[in-house]
């Protein structure tokens, strides 16, 4: 069997390593080169074959790994696709030539087939130099007169074993449909297969699919018989001379089969197969490599020991097992899975518990940030409270400076109330019947004017003294002028002040609080009344002013009085800062911080003239955000 | 009870109603009425005949106080009623001393204005009545001679004529001529008569009374 399976096998597993002496030394285009030793890997398959590539690659990795200098060169025969014998002769000349100026220090054959052209010929290109062959279980020839510097890795079989592990995940099955292409080389090489399946497992009735056209064979594994399985050894070439890449026929036929498709080669995994024993051919290279390396430091070659291995490892496609319904549960022991749906936990559970452990601090972070936020909106709340609570208080105190003058206001209309009733009284209790009736008429409609009039100073005087939260509306501007005007015109008048407004009427309405803002401008108006208390007569004037800009309205109070005595006009908002004798020194700031709680500004200035204006502007309605 | 048709309450304040209510009452009650919205109204033509006047506390351009020193210094007989519309004790108090009849806090009941301002008119004829006794007086004194003022003033010292004419240096029967020349034309019937004419003319007595 060993010949036969090297027959199969060998033609594209020999690699010969020629490796050069580190003395030699070349000259190239003049430039001098330093000593390099090189390898010259020989292979039969041209090298896009994935098991050709993917072993050359692992010869490459190791000699990269351990002896960077060696330099690898890499030829491939194709005898077996054209055997003629002056091909072979023309290769020999060609290669004889080609390398004339380059010194070999190692091959790697890969097969018997190469192993045979260099051992013809008394070796000729390369001849007495240091070999490693790859062959399938060893080689069918011997070698040790022509080639005494051979050493070999010997590639135990797989099919046996990727066989079982095939019937061990799918345990009825009883079919094995058999597929390769239609290429000369691959009918040469997988001929035997199906007639040794047949062999080795009586219990597999084989189904052979090979040589076919790819829609033929299309056809036929979409409608293949149950607990049947496919194994997939070759397509290179159909037999529609269709010729294809390496891992797109186990693609097509994993679409569009009706049943779980087997191959025999790592690099098909995640093509469609369902997985099992496959051989990683980076592996074998790799021991090609170091069998090499092994030579190369000096052990003859007599001596190094033949490994055998099949270089295989038993890896599944999660997505086939789960197509397949295949369990898990029954996969060899060792077996890898590859391709899961990303199950993090399994795949990353350190990560995931990191992840977690992080979302956890994150979490705790924003549970804290969140009661840090409501215990700040709470302290803003509070503040709030505070501020509408020291409002309310200077609204009391402004009340309190107002009241005699409000009294005296109020007093007007109670004494004419008072004295009309009286008149009334009198008229009637010395004329009962008497028939001016619209004198009495006059008086009454007097008396009414007259309490609705201190009724309206009443209202006017407890709307400020309400007690409460800011509570956000649209406020005309002049009708709140107006207002706060009325409420010191009779103090204004006792001090032989002028209070007037200048206002134009079409001033767009301000979001606010009426009884806040009032507030604020009462303050303002009274320090102006204050501040010209002292002036002659004709200079005790207090013009409220306002006017639309940027999206606030600007409510101005201006003074003609001596004008702010601080080194910045703007010192006079900061609490317990005052001007006045008897001044505590909080009104402008609470009202600096009512403004504030508006989302406005506030500001003071001299005036060029005399006086000083203080301001403050409040957003327009509907612009406050 | 005066003829209330012959006086005229003058009444001040800024308060349109409050004006137009106590006309209501003082008409009603009979009086002659005249209104004024501001002091300055009222300060640019001071009447003088009987009448009173009820006075805001509170003007627009000048304070009560400013008024009743204004007519005090014109030596206007007008009685003056002090009308407030919030209580005010020290401004009371100077206003009494002014010579205000009476300070009312609004609101007033009609009542109330009404005998104020009664009181205040009886006080203004009493004012008028001692102004027309100094005038006459004073007429009477204007015609006596500087030598016959001598001897009223010494007279109503309670000097007998002998120390008169000593004091004066002459002899007590001319003291006697001058002494009933005064008596007769200051027709005063007696030395009682005389002390208080000479009370009313702010005459001071001259000499000292020894016993005979």
């Amino acid at each position: 069997m060993p010949n036969r399976l090297g027959k199969w096998f060998g033609p594209w597993l020999c690699v010969a390593v020629m490796l050069a002496p580190a003395t030699a030394l070349a000259q190239d285009r003049g430039v001098t080169r330093r000593a390099q030793r090189s390898v010259v890997v020989l292979a039969v398959d041209d090298v896009t074959r994935p098991w050709v590539y993917l072993s050359i690659e692992g010869i490459r990795e190791v000699f990269q790994e351990t002896a960077p200098d060696i330099a690898v060169f890499q030829e491939f025969l194709d005898s077996t696709r054209f055997d003629n014998p002056d091909y072979i002769i023309g290769v020999r000349e060609w290669l004889g030539r080609k390398y004339k100026d380059q010194h070999i220090d190692y091959v790697i054959a890969y097969g018997q087939e190469v192993v045979d052209f260099l051992s013809r010929a008394k070796g000729e290109p390369w001849a007495g130099i240091p070999l490693v062959y790859l062959e399938m279980t060893g080689l069918s020839i011997d070698i040790s007169q022509t080639l005494p510097y051979a050493t070999g890795v010997l590639l135990e079989n797989n099919l046996a074993i990727a066989l079982s592990v095939m019937t061990q995940v799918l345990p009825g099955t009883n079919r094995l449909a058999v597929i390769y292409g239609a290429s000369p080389l691959e009918r040469e090489r997988f001929a035997g297969f199906p007639e040794r399946i047949a062999q080795m497992r009586p219990d597999l009735k084989v189904i052979d699919l090979s040589g076919r056209a790819m829609d033929d064979l299309m056809t036929n594994v979409a409608a293949l018989p149950e607990r049947t399985a496919i194994l997939n050894l070759s397509i290179q070439v159909d037999a529609a001379g269709r010729t294809f890449s390496p891992t797109l026929p186990c693609r097509m036929i994993a679409e569009g089969s009706n049943r779980p498709l087997f191959a025999l080669g790592l690099h098909d995994l995640g093509c469609g197969i369902v997985g099992g024993s496959l051989r990683d051919w980076r592996r074998v290279g790799r021991g090609l490599a170091e069998r090499a390396l092994n030579l190369m430091n000096g052990a003859p070659a007599a001596n190094v020991t033949m490994p055998v291995d099949n270089y295989c490892s038993i890896i599944f496609d999660a997505r086939q097992l789960k197509r397949w319904n295949i369990s898990e549960a029954r996969l060899p022991a060792g077996s890898v899975v590859q391709f899961r749906t990303p199950s993090l936990w399994r795949d990353y559970h350190r990560e995931v518990l990191v992840a977690i452990a992080v979302a956890g601090v994150q979490a705790a972070l924003i549970v804290g940030l969140l009661f840090e936020h409501r215990r700040r909106r709470r302290a803003e709340v509070e503040a709030r409270r505070h501020m509408t609570a020291m409002a309310h208080l200077d609204r009391r105190a402004a009340m309190g400076e107002l009241a005699t003058s409000i009294a005296h206001e109020l007093s007007q209309p109670l004494n004419a109330i008072l004295q009309n009733a009286g008149v009334a009284e009198i008229r009637l209790s010395k004329k009962p019947d008497i028939g001016d009736i619209a004198e009495t008429r006059d008086i009454l409609a007097d008396i009414r004017k007259d309490d609705l009039r201190a009724s309206e100073i009443i209202k006017r005087m407890r709307g400020l003294l309400q007690k409460r939260e800011l509570a956000l509306g649209t406020v005309d501007v002049p009708g709140l002028a107006k207002d706060t005007v009325a409420l010191v015109r009779s103090e204004a008048t006792s001090r032989g002040i002028e209070v007037v407004t200048d206002i134009p009427d079409d001033l767009p309405a301000i979001h606010g609080d009426r009884v806040h803002l009032q507030q604020v401008l009462l303050n303002l108006v009274m320090n102006g009344m204050d501040a010209v208390a002292a002036q002659p007569a004709e200079r005790r004037r207090v013009v409220v002013q306002a006017a639309a800009h940027n999206g606030h309205v600007n409510i101005a109070v201006r003074d003609s009085g001596t004008g702010l005595k601080v080194a910045r006009p703007s010192e006079i908002f900061e609490p317990f800062v005052t001007t006045k004798p008897q001044g505590m020194g909080m009104g402008l700031a609470i009202a600096r911080s009512i403004v504030d709680a508006h989302n406005g500004h506030m500001g003071a200035d001299n005036n060029a003239e005399s006086g000083a204006t203080v301001w403050f502007a409040v957003p327009v309605e509907g612009k406050e955000s | 009870m005066t003829e209330r048709n012959a006086v005229t309450v003058h009444v001040i304040d800024d308060d349109e109603s409050a004006l137009k209510a106590t006309a209501r009452v003082l008409k009603t009650a009979g009086y002659d009425v005249r209104l004024y919205a501001s002091a300055g109204t009222f300060l640019a033509d001071v009447p003088d005949g009987p009448g009173c006047v009820l006075l805001d506390m509170r003007l627009p351009d000048r304070n009560g106080l400013d008024i009743q020193d204004r007519l005090n210094d014109l030596d206007c007989p007008l009685s003056i009623i002090f009308v407030t519309g919030y209580g005010d004790v020290p401004k009371s108090v100077r206003a009494m001393k002014g010579g205000a009849v009476d300070f009312l806090t609004k609101p007033v009941e009609a009542e109330v204005l009404l005998q104020a301002v009664e009181q205040a008119l009886a006080r203004n004829l009493q004012v008028l009545a001692v102004k027309a006794q100094r005038t006459s007086a004073r007429t009477r004194y204007e015609r006596l001679t500087p030598r016959e003022r001598e001897v009223f003033a010494h007279v109503i010292s309670g000097q007998l004529n002998k120390q008169v004419a000593f004091d004066l240096g002459t002899t007590e029967h001319t003291i006697k001529v001058h002494r009933q020349r005064v008596m007769e034309k200051m027709r005063a019937d007696s030395v009682a008569d005389l002390v208080r004419l000479a009370a009313i003319l702010n005459v001071t007595p001259v000499g000292s009374v020894r016993d005979a």
